[in-house]
């Protein structure tokens, strides 16, 4: 499928209504969702490879069936097609599907594939229309990440409790497993960085033994050869829970998130990572088997919202301490920061108006980057940080359609911009613009 | 000066908006045990966070078409905007945790729908309310 098919889609939905396009029998409810989007960045490439020449690899289509099966039971579903770049390409994957029983108001529990509660907005990451922007705000809602996050496996407790003068809370612990694609941008930054730690930690042992009859030669053939590949990651299991304080104060409500993630990591070297192997060409060019793990020992985020009539304001603060190692050597182990503050009014019923300050630092001990530069003469202090201010508009036509666009002026290249770009030519400042139509039924 | 002004346009502004507020009122079907909902009670029904009445049965929400009443009670009782209100039941069947309540035409469908179905509750315009429905009082 591509953006001319979407279009044609949209095309369709135009002259049916959305009530000859939601199907409803009884307490059976189809629904959906089309968004096409529109990236073009300048300098570097961004979500996309192709970005700087301008991508329409940006869409997502989702069918949601469910039904109120009895008075406390529901079970639903929601399949999804999305393209981002090299990421998706269309295929039709299951994004949530789980039955929900409802004890009773304070206390329910879901089963399946659901939904992951992280900060206020992130369950309702895929759905165009429910965000006032094109993007969530990428420090904390990255969409390189989304398979780390969007939903998880498993079972979660959740309901509603009334704190007297304090409002009510909305909570939804769970625990469960995730599976990440193949094409997720995760896999491939995950790889460029068990690469680099195999080069840095294995490399000079292996120079004096690998061929060559120089040391240039054997140095070059260790930098040429000595790469990771064929990576996988299986996850151990992903446990948190959110909680919403919705206060007594109109509008006003705070969210704290917390979760932990384990991963194994199964991954090839292109040539043994043993020295001892390299009296015997057969041995070292079969590569090493090789592990790791990725772990975020602790995500958390702490929100706060205030919808004041028209205007609503929103902050979140997030830090993620996580570690990677690869074949026993260590290759991240820091924690993260991330926040932002963002202002919406809607004006004329139908527009909204967005402000956008969006902060990131890979390692909040090193916000300048000089000590994630001096590991190699190819990583750049900016790698480490992303500042990223947006101005965005939205017009909801009516209830079904909605049109967006958005400018982002940006300093900084963290977040994984180093798997779509060459990292040696990455520019420090650059900038984006993004636009999006959407329909829902 | 200034502040007889100020005194004078509050005082407006607050007829209009007791005016106004007596313009909607909340039905609910007769065989409902339920005569009365707090302000806080009526907005956690009205967003789900409420499913079921004092006699265990389930709350079946209903809006209405009618953009001028809808606006107000969502911005009365709810207190989201027609807008945010909207996203907030998209929001939950795109994640599968609601269903949005059905949009019906006019006051006489609501009573006609809330007449049918013991667990219905919607709002309509106050001098609608007849035998059909019984009035849920908002305290």
């Amino acid at each position: 499928m591509n953006w001319k098919v979407v279009v044609s889609l949209m095309v369709l939905v135009m002259v049916f209504p959305s009530t000859l396009l939601a199907f409803e029998v009884g307490n059976f409810h189809i629904n959906g969702f089309v968004a096409q989007g529109y990236l073009d960045s300048s300098e570097n490439n961004f979500l996309t490879e192709d970005s700087e020449e301008g991508s329409t690899q940006f869409r997502e289509i989702g069918v949601t069936a469910q039904s109120q099966v009895t008075d406390k039971l529901r079970f639903g579903l929601q399949l999804l097609s999305r393209d981002l770049g090299d990421v998706g390409n269309d295929q039709i994957r299951l994004d949530w599907a789980y039955a929900d029983y409802r004890f009773n108001d304070q206390i329910g529990v879901r089963l399946g594939k659901v939904k992951l509660p992280l900060g206020l907005y992130n369950e309702g990451r895929d759905t165009d229309m429910l965000r006032p922007m094109v993007f969530l705000p990428q420090s904390i809602y990255d969409e390189t990440k989304r398979d780390l996050l969007v939903a998880y496996t498993g079972g979660g407790l959740y309901g509603n409790l009334s704190l007297g003068a304090l409002g009510d809370l909305d909570y939804h612990g769970f625990y469960g497993t995730i599976a990440f694609p193949d094409d997720a941008i995760l896999n491939d930054a995950l790889t460029n960085n068990a690469t680099f730690t195999l080069r840095s930690n294995v490399g000079p042992s292996l120079v004096p033994v690998a061929p060559g009859s120089t040391p240039q030669q054997k140095q070059g053939f260790v930098m040429n050869n000595l790469y990771a590949q064929n990576l996988e990651i299986d996850n151990d299991y992903i446990a948190g829970g959110s909680a919403v304080l919705n206060t007594s104060v109109e509008g006003l409500r705070f969210g704290l998130s917390y979760l932990r993630v384990q991963n194994d990591l199964d991954f090839k070297s292109a040539i043994s990572i043993y020295p001892a192997d390299y009296s015997d060409p057969a041995l070292y060019l079969a590569g090493s088997d090789l592990s790791g793990t990725l772990t975020n020992e602790s995500t958390w985020v702490g929100s706060v919202e205030y919808a004041l009539g028209d205007l609503v304001l929103a902050a979140e603060y997030a830090e993620t301490a996580r570690k990677q190692t690869f074949a026993d050597y260590t290759g991240q182990d820091a924690t993260s920061q991330a926040y932002y503050l963002m202002a919406s009014y809607t004006f004329m019923e139908k527009f909204t108006l967005s402000l956008l300050y969006d902060v990131f630092y890979s390692d909040k001990d090193d916000k300048d980057g000089k000590d994630f530069a001096a590991t190699s003469l190819s990583r750049q202090d900016f790698f480490s940080w992303r500042k990223d201010f947006g101005i965005g508009l939205r017009y909801d036509v009516n209830a079904n359609w909605t049109l967006k666009a958005e400018y982002h002026d940006v300093n900084g290249t963290a977040l994984f911009m180093t798997v779509l770009n060459d990292p040696a030519d990455l520019e420090e400042d650059w900038d984006y613009v993004a636009f999006k139509v959407s329909y829902n039924f | 000066m200034f502040k007889r002004l100020f005194m004078t346009v509050l005082l407006i502004m607050l007829t209009c908006q007791i005016g106004l507020a007596s313009e909607f009122i909340l039905v609910v079907n007769k065989a409902n045990p339920d005569s009365q909902v707090s302000v806080d009670g009526a907005k956690k029904i009205f967003l789900g966070k409420t499913s079921s009445w004092s006699d265990s049965t389930r709350i079946k929400l209903v809006v209405q078409k009618n953009p001028e009443l809808h606006e107000f009670f969502v911005k009365q009782v709810v207190r989201k905007s027609g807008q945010q209100f909207l996203t907030y039941w998209k929001k939950a069947l795109f994640t599968g945790v609601g269903t949005p309540p059905p949009i019906l035409e006019n006051d006489t469908a609501v009573k006609n729908y809330v007449a049918a179905n013991r667990g219905a509750v919607g709002y309509i315009s106050a001098d609608s309310l007849d035998d059909q429905v019984k009035l849920l009082e908002i305290k």
